[in-house]
């Protein structure tokens, strides 16, 4: 089976093995090999890649503000061999919860949403 | 039995959920303008609402994505993420002017300045989203805005002339004020096509899980639903014509509008008015916030869903509160509710090219729809209708901004 990376892959819905959406696929990153076809290195979830992808200075601008609450481990990076089911989504072989692409959703619960009564 | 509870459902929801400030402030004022020579703007932009209502519904049962995520996937970040930040600029203006409609309902009920309204009004729309489960909410809302059928009512009271009647879908330009009346064209069909209505639906159609299964139903209810909508803008727009044009009243404010009940149904029908006004703009703030949170989660794949709790879903809970609050500010500052209702109309058809022109696309692609790609009718008037407002649109806006100085 051949894939289209741009057309099928980038962009793309990913899930975590509990079938809780982890993001999409905001990059690919490429490996350039002496004398073969080059392959697909890593799969990239971090909105600061997707705004890049617009202009380097909206990617510096995206980096800043989502420095306020990304921690280590990013921008999020797994390879294919984790992918457990491609088709409309991507799912793969991790589990979403305390993974660093869900860094904003733990600050934001933090900071706001479980501070007001009702949250939960 | 199941399918026919959800039909009838679908139904009860569009009707309460299709009239909504903009629709009763482009009625109201085409009515008492211009008579009833604007009722077939209305059935234009009502054709056009059905046939995207129900691609969004095929499309959603068909690919399994929403319109929103598989709009990104198939166009790419970048190309996606301008038109999507002015679509949802766009739906920060409308709910500002449904949030605006609700303060001005209180207004004409207590005498107090809609102004002061704008900050309890947005916390109880936040706090309904927040502590209660979305479903309830939304069918008590339609339930509730099954007020407004007190429109079509008015007009057996008042009694239409048919043949008057049926002069007003055909399409023709007036005499004098033809600039205004251009204006309230594009403000009408915006009115009806807001966005926010395929894009809600669409992601309904995702959390109930309808199958092909739900083809026919999807049209049936996307055909009735509509339609019923549709027929209730038209009432005001009757009701207008035969109550506020006789007696020479030009609606450039609310207070002006809640008078067209009362020669149906006498002093009853300005609360009438009142509440129809209240409750439509609610639960068209609702659907609005909602559709927004949904569109956000779904461009950058975070969770969402109308059922989660706050704490489940923080990023989607915190967006919907941050539209909340800026629509509340927006409120706040003062702007004439009326003016502000009939600009984001007119900015909604502008922009409305914008999601349907790129959803089309994807209603063509067999990658997505397999055999059930858009035929080429339902294609032709969905790009024509959206398109020729939206030009319409571009010339009439500024004309408008001259005039009204």
């Amino acid at each position: 089976m051949t894939i289209d990376l741009i057309r099928d892959v980038l962009d793309t819905q990913v899930l975590d093995r509990r079938k809780q959406p982890l993001g999409k696929v905001d990059g690919i990153g490429l490996e350039l090999r002496e004398g073969a076809a080059p392959r697909v290195a890593y799969l990239e979830i971090d909105g600061v890649t997707a705004w890049r992808r617009l202009g380097a200075r909206y990617g510096r601008w995206a980096a800043r503000i989502a420095s306020r609450w990304q921690h280590e481990g990013h921008p999020y990076r797994f390879r294919w061999s984790q992918v457990l089911d491609f088709g409309i989504d991507i799912e793969i072989d991790v589990d979403a919860h305390r993974s660093p692409p869900l860094d904003l959703e733990r600050w934001l619960s933090d900071k706001f949403v479980n501070r007001i009564p009702g949250a939960k | 039995m199941k399918k026919i509870l959800g039909i009838a459902l679908g139904i009860v929801t569009s009707i309460g959920g299709f009239l909504d400030v903009g629709s009763i402030a482009t009625s109201a004022q085409a009515g008492a303008a211009f008579g009833l020579s604007l009722l077939w703007a209305v059935l234009l932009g009502t054709i056009c609402v059905i046939f995207l209502v129900e691609m969004s519904g095929r499309f959603s049962i068909v690919s399994g994505h929403t319109i929103i995520d598989a709009i990104r996937k198939r166009f790419g970040f970048a190309a996606f993420i301008v038109p999507f930040a002015a679509t949802l600029l766009v739906n920060l203006l409308v709910l500002a002017a449904e949030l605006g409609g609700v303060c001005v309902a209180l207004q004409l009920l207590t005498g107090i300045g809609f102004q002061l309204w704008a900050i309890p009004v947005a916390l109880a729309l936040w706090m309904l989203l927040w502590l209660a489960t979305f479903d309830m909410v939304e069918n008590g809302a339609a339930l509730l805005g099954l007020v407004t059928l007190c429109f079509v009512v008015a007009i057996f009271v008042l009694g239409a002339e048919p043949v008057e009647l049926a002069a007003g879908f055909v399409p023709s330009l007036p005499a004098e004020d033809r600039a205004h009346y251009l204006f309230l064209v594009v403000s009408i069909i915006g009115a009806t096509i807001a966005p926010y209505l395929f894009l809600f639906y669409s992601s309904g159609a995702i959390e109930d899980k309808w199958d092909k299964s739900y083809i026919t139903a999807n049209r049936v209810i996307a055909t009735l639903g509509m339609s019923f909508g549709g027929l209730i803008s038209m009432a005001v727009i009757v009701v207008a014509a035969l109550a506020l044009k006789p007696a020479g009243i030009r609606v450039e404010q609310y207070e002006q509008a809640a008078l067209m009940l009362v020669p149906a149904y006498g002093g009853w029908g300005f609360y009438l008015f009142v509440a129809s006004l209240a409750i439509a703009c609610f639960g068209a703030a609702l659907e609005l916030s909602l559709a927004s949170a949904y569109s956000v989660s779904q461009a950058f794949g975070w969770n969402w869903g109308e059922n989660l709790k706050p704490r489940e879903a923080a990023r989607f809970s915190t967006t919907y509160s941050a539209f909340i609050a800026a629509a509340g500010l927006i409120v706040l500052v003062g702007l004439n509710p009326m003016k502000l209702t009939l600009f984001s109309m007119a900015i909604t058809a502008l922009v409305l090219p914008l999601t349907a022109l790129p959803f089309l696309v994807l209603m063509n692609d067999p990658r997505y729809m397999g055999s059930h790609v858009n035929s080429r009718f339902s294609n032709a008037v969905v790009a024509l209708i959206v398109v020729l407002t939206a030009i319409l649109a571009v010339v009439s806006i500024p004309l408008e901004l001259i005039g009204s100085k």
